[in-house]
């Protein structure tokens, strides 16, 4: 599995947005998907370390799981093709714009 | 990242990057620069549209160097 099909499932996406604001044990991740079960969940963190979406560190008896900074950056590489595509020929409409109105002048 | 490089937002299944330009220039010289075909290969290349509202677009970028079929692109008109 890589990146984007991690990404691709609902509640995996929830497990990162609830360690946007820091870290958490795996105790408080299963609490914050109540429709899920504690194996359903910790097999989704299993996915999203395995990818690199997220470490791992023990603490005594606990798991404490981060997100990894750099694990997006594959997905925000790709998205930015698409932005960059955009935002170029949007940029050309506005200089064609101009033109126009220049000669038109 | 600026409001100009799209504001990326998720829809059910899809993510859509949402481009929003004002265009300080009267309507009908914007909607020819979108509509004319030779007026808008100027600006974006290679494209077909059907300038109406709910028509659809069909274009192939120019770049990046790969088969035009990788890089075919459809859309609609919504406005």
């Amino acid at each position: 599995m890589d990146v984007f099909e991690a990404v691709a499932e609902p509640s995996r996406r929830a497990l990162l947005d609830a360690l946007i604001d820091g870290e958490h044990t795996a105790g408080e991740l299963v609490a914050t998907l109540p429709g899920l079960t504690q194996p359903t969940v910790s097999r989704h963190l299993r996915v999203l370390r395995e990818v690199g979406l997220v470490e791992v560190r023990p603490d005594a008896q606990r798991r404490i799981y981060a997100l990894r900074a750099d694990g997006l950056v594959a997905i925000d590489d790709w998205i930015n093709r698409y932005r960059r595509y955009w935002t170029d020929h949007l940029d050309a409409l506005e200089r064609h714009l101009e033109r126009k109105q220049k000669e038109s002048r | 990242m600026s409001e100009r490089d799209g504001r990326l937002t998720v829809e059910g299944d899809r993510a859509v990057l949402n481009f929003e330009r004002r265009l300080p220039f009267p309507v009908e010289v914007v909607w020819s620069a979108i509509t004319d075909p030779h007026e808008r290969e100027q600006w974006f290349g290679e494209t077909t549209i059907e300038a109406h509202e709910g028509g659809t677009i069909e274009m192939v970028a120019t770049g990046p160097p790969l088969p035009p079929e990788r890089k075919r692109m459809t859309g609609r008109i919504l406005v």
